[in-house]
């Protein structure tokens, strides 16, 4: 089950509803600019993953009409920092990102989605996907970030120690 | 400083840079550099510049410098950002210098700096170069 909300909307009505590991991912996807450049997020409760939508808008391209790769390195972090951020309960902080650009050219809308590959310590790996409405890749990425969990909250080293 | 700056004319056409509000300038040896005043809408939750912002400030200095060398139009392929510090306030400046040019692809690196010229955030690109005889 997803459940669907846009930055702008935090604090308000739908909040309540969200429990504290939801709002703590909320909270900490980048809200100030998360809500410039217009990303719609989606919690996936099944486990760490967490999913972004964006519409094409006209302030996202070039003077040559495709995408500015900056929006999908945005997305990318974004999607990443959130999955982890909910895994951990913590403000993950990006320390690399690499990203490779497959299509450039506009689209109607995208998706974001993410997995989280290994987590050790305070340091996170995770990887990310840019899809299309018609579900063809548009960009990849591999994200590293440092996280500071609290040992109260449920942690991705400790799940993975218990597996 | 160079003395005399332009703006240049890819700001006001370019739509995302725009809504940015990065401001490109061509200095008096021609190398081209990027500023940024950094406002809340910039900033992630932690109150320190969102990590789009600097690869968006990456990816298009080194763009703007293989266009300039190679006057054709480009498309990055692989773009690596390396985050160094966090900045929440004041004015960053990005340049870069293009480690290798071939005929259809270029290395590029970057670098952005602080106002104290702290280095925040490095990145580098692979980029094709689409010249027009390649169509």
């Amino acid at each position: 089950m997803h459940s669907k909300r846009n930055g702008k909307n935090n604090g308000e009505n739908g909040e309540d509803a969200l429990d504290r590991r939801v709002r703590v991912e909320a909270n900490e996807s980048g809200a100030s600019f998360y809500d410039y450049l217009g990303f719609i997020g989606e919690d996936d409760d099944s486990g760490h993953s967490f999913r972004l939508e964006l519409p094409l808008q006209h302030f996202l391209l070039q003077e040559d009409g495709t995408v500015h790769p900056g929006v999908f390195a945005t997305m990318l972090d974004i999607v990443m920092g959130a999955a982890i951020s909910k895994a951990t309960s913590s403000f993950a902080v990006t320390i690399n990102l690499n990203i490779s650009y497959f299509d450039l050219d506009p689209k109607q809308t995208y998706i974001a989605e993410t997995s989280i590959l290994f987590g050790d310590g305070k340091y996170v790996t995770a990887d990310g996907v840019i899809y299309d409405q018609n579900r063809k890749t548009v960009a990849k990425a591999t994200g590293t970030f440092k996280t500071n969990p609290k040992s109260s909250s449920i942690s991705i080293d400790k799940e993975m120690e218990a597996g | 400083m160079s003395a005399t700056q332009q703006k240049n004319t890819c700001f006001t056409k370019n739509p995302f840079l725009d809504h940015l509000g990065f401001e490109i300038e061509k200095q008096d040896n021609k190398d081209i550099v990027i500023k940024l005043s950094i406002d809340l809408k910039h900033l992630n939750t932690n109150k320190t510049l969102h990590g789009g912002v600097h690869a968006s400030m990456l990816d298009t200095i080194q763009s703007l410098a293989l266009k300039e060398v190679c006057q054709s139009n480009v498309a990055v392929m692989n773009l690596n950002v390396q985050y160094l510090s966090a900045i929440s306030s004041g004015v960053v400046s990005a340049r870069a210098r293009i480690n290798m040019l071939g005929y259809k692809t270029a290395a590029v690196e970057s670098a952005i700096h602080d106002e104290q010229d702290v280095l925040i955030a490095k990145g580098s690109g692979i980029y094709k170069i689409i010249r027009s005889s390649n169509k």
